[in-house]
């Protein structure tokens, strides 16, 4: 033994080290992302199946998606499982990721499914394409029940040398699959008196699977400059981002470069704000009566099928909005009932209940997170809630969605 | 058995020394630049704080306090770490070319030896695993050292209670050698084994074919970057998972090592020339 002096004084003082290291380190990350969902009002079965997507500052890696109890589901995961971490960022991906695990390879845009009772359909552009002549676009669809996968490709001509593109809609109607694409052209537009404007162009492609052709690529609308005006575009998040949609809805904002103050300084000021619809079954753009300045600190939007919902929260009221989306009449509003000094951190609709996170802002980021969960029909505050920590201010929470 | 294991002790018995003055040198060094960083912020500290109070408007306000994390953002803490990884890299060539270079041919020695001669192979691997897993074993209880430091010279009303775990994972340069996870750990060490395998195969290629050997260790050595480079490229353009990709690469890493292995095996046997 003491001839093997060497060899065992650095392998014992290696294995313990690294076992009290890893030991603590385990111990440590299990209770790094946990918090108590504390109780002030309402039903506690409204908080059950919500699950918490965010990070722990001072712990790197320590991403958390924790459920209303503050379980961790990333502490049993595994190195390997943890690399696949972007697919638990986003509800929709998260849900799909679930559930058509092999489907899902590859596939991190939100905006690129559609599904309904028979079907998942996924888009996925060339992402390796820059200023490339042709844009390549794989269409899968999965068969839900066969779980057999059918994949088309399709080469679309790129004639303005766009440098970026990104799927923003995916519907499939009558065997074709439309797919609204927004392209980032090289050229920038001049705008006003300094500088230059990032130059987006909304496209809409159909994609025939029977004919195994792309039917029309349609310029629906682009950002353009008029009178030193510009116009830019806004994608409106749908409720139901996968499920058939009539409408594909966007905020049209147009900004002048206006003087601020006495100095020399320019600001760019909203001078008109407006919904652009676009009808996939009359295949045509609409707009309604709404003038959304009317509204200039709205925080959230969503669309569903006939509805526009617009959550308004400031440091005056906090409430939330319902309108029709053709006609523009205001169908519902209702008060949201959460203190006006409290900052709208995210909030997320589903299920027609609309769940609110609230945070005070500190040096080191948002913190003293509280929960709030309304009715949007009734206006009903249907559970209150505020985040017990421990005093760990380091939390950040990113995404609030229902595990269903 | 025991024939490796006493070979493997007399390989590490070879570097003690030189380990012993790099553990020193990492003390030595990484304390210095802490206590120095204590005295300098304690003179600083109410002035500091006084600036950085100042917030701005609609946050809250929240108290300056010392952190260690930055107390070891500095020259004195890197470079014995940075000296530390250079020397066992260093040594990976050393181990084996020492053998044929010193006084006596030492190689000629370990070659007649009664015994495997991939045991004295992986003796060699082993001894540069062990070192490296030492220097970082030994680098995490410095930390705990430079924290009792930080603890005893910072008033407790001054300072931040980051805690070492938190220190190492908000620094990238620590987070490299000390992982975040267990697994992660594993995986990046064996990674590591496989580099010091493969590269032990280059030089023994060297030693038996001379000139011709260096220019074949070279190609050896970029054919096998080229093949993980290649295959991370094609699996990414595949569409698959981050893990998918990860476990490709860990499987023909391990590929590679083992043929490595074959071939410095093959070579220790029947090319190797004193």
């Amino acid at each position: 033994m003491k001839k093997l002096k060497t060899l065992l004084i650095i392998c014992i003082s290696i294995v313990l080290v690294f076992t009290i290291y890893y030991g603590t380190l385990i111990s440590k990350v299990s209770s790094a992302a946990q918090f108590e969902l504390e109780q002030i009002s309402g039903d506690k079965s409204e908080v059950e199946d919500l699950l918490f997507y965010g990070s722990n500052q001072t712990i790197f890696n320590s991403e958390f998606i924790v459920n209303a109890k503050g379980e961790n589901l990333f502490n049993s995961m595994s190195y390997f499982e943890k690399l696949n971490s972007r697919y638990y960022i986003d509800n929709n991906i998260f849900l799909l990721y679930k559930e058509h695990r092999n489907f899902m390879r590859g596939k991190t845009n939100r905006n690129s499914f559609y599904e309904d009772q028979k079907e998942l359909v996924s888009v996925v552009s060339d992402p390796r394409y820059f200023d490339k002549e042709n844009i390549e676009f794989t269409i899968e669809i999965l068969n839900k029940k066969s779980e057999n996968k059918e994949q088309y490709t399709f080469s679309l001509k790129n004639d303005k040398q766009s440098n970026y593109i990104d799927i923003i809609d995916v519907q499939k109607r009558d065997g074709k699959v439309y797919t609204m694409i927004q392209k980032h052209e090289v050229q920038m537009l001049e705008y006003a008196e300094i500088g230059f404007f990032d130059n987006f162009d909304y496209f809409l492609v159909t994609f025939d699977i029977e004919k195994n052709s792309i039917d029309i690529e349609e310029k629906l609308f682009d950002s353009t400059v008029v009178n030193k005006k510009i116009s830019t575009y806004m994608k409106v998040d749908e409720l139901n981002l996968n499920a058939a949609s009539r409408y594909f809805i966007m905020v049209k904002t147009t900004m002048e470069r206006v003087k601020e103050g006495q100095g020399d300084g320019l600001i760019d000021k909203d001078v008109a704000k407006e919904f652009v619809i676009y009808d996939y079954e009359n295949k045509k753009l609409l707009s309604n009566s709404i003038d959304l300045m009317k509204y200039p600190n709205y925080n959230t939007m969503y669309y569903s099928e006939n509805e526009i919902f617009i959550q308004i929260a400031s440091g005056t009221e906090h409430k939330f909005i319902i309108l029709d989306t053709i006609s523009g009449k205001i169908m519902n509003e209702v008060d949201l009932n959460i203190p006006l000094e409290s900052n709208l951190h995210l909030s997320n609709l589903e299920d027609h209940k609309l769940f609110t996170l609230t945070s005070k802002m500190k040096e080191t980021g948002p913190s003293d997170y509280e929960l709030f969960v309304t009715d949007i029909i009734t206006g009903k505050q249907l559970y209150h809630g505020k985040f017990n920590t421990e005093g760990n201010n380091n939390m950040m929470i990113n995404r609030v969605f229902l595990q269903k | 058995m025991i024939q490796f294991i006493r070979l493997l002790n007399f390989e590490l018995s070879r570097f003690s020394k030189i380990f012993l003055g790099l553990i020193s040198l990492v003390f030595v060094s990484q304390a210095g630049g802490m206590i120095s960083y204590c005295y300098k912020h304690l003179n600083n500290l109410k002035t500091t704080s006084d600036s950085v109070k100042s917030t701005a408007p609609g946050m809250t306000p929240t108290e300056y306090k010392l952190d260690i994390i930055y107390g070891i953002s500095n020259f004195f803490f890197y470079a014995p770490i940075a000296v530390g990884v250079t020397v066992i890299t260093l040594y990976i060539f050393f181990i084996w070319y020492r053998d044929w270079f010193s006084k006596n041919t030492f190689i000629y020695r370990l070659l007649m030896l009664p015994m495997k001669r991939s045991y004295l192979f992986f003796a060699k691997a082993l001894t540069i695993l062990l070192y490296t897993l030492g220097l970082v074993a030994f680098q995490i209880i410095n930390l705990h050292f430079l924290k009792f430091i930080f603890d005893s010279l910072i008033p407790e009303a001054e300072r931040r209670t980051t805690g070492v775990i938190d220190l190492i994972n908000t620094n990238v340069y620590l987070r490299m050698i000390i992982p975040s996870t267990l697994d992660a750990f594993v995986i990046y060490y064996f990674i590591g084994f496989c580099i010091v395998i493969a590269l032990f195969t280059a030089i023994l290629i060297e030693r038996s074919y001379r000139l011709k050997g260096f220019f074949g260790a070279i190609v050896y050595c970029v054919i096998l970057i080229a093949s993980v480079i290649v295959t991370i490229i094609f699996s990414d353009g595949a569409m698959l998972f981050p893990s998918d990709i990860m476990v490709i690469v860990i499987i023909l890493i391990s590929l590679l090592a083992t043929a490595s292995f074959f071939l410095s095996n093959y070579l220790l046997n029947k090319k190797i020339t004193v």
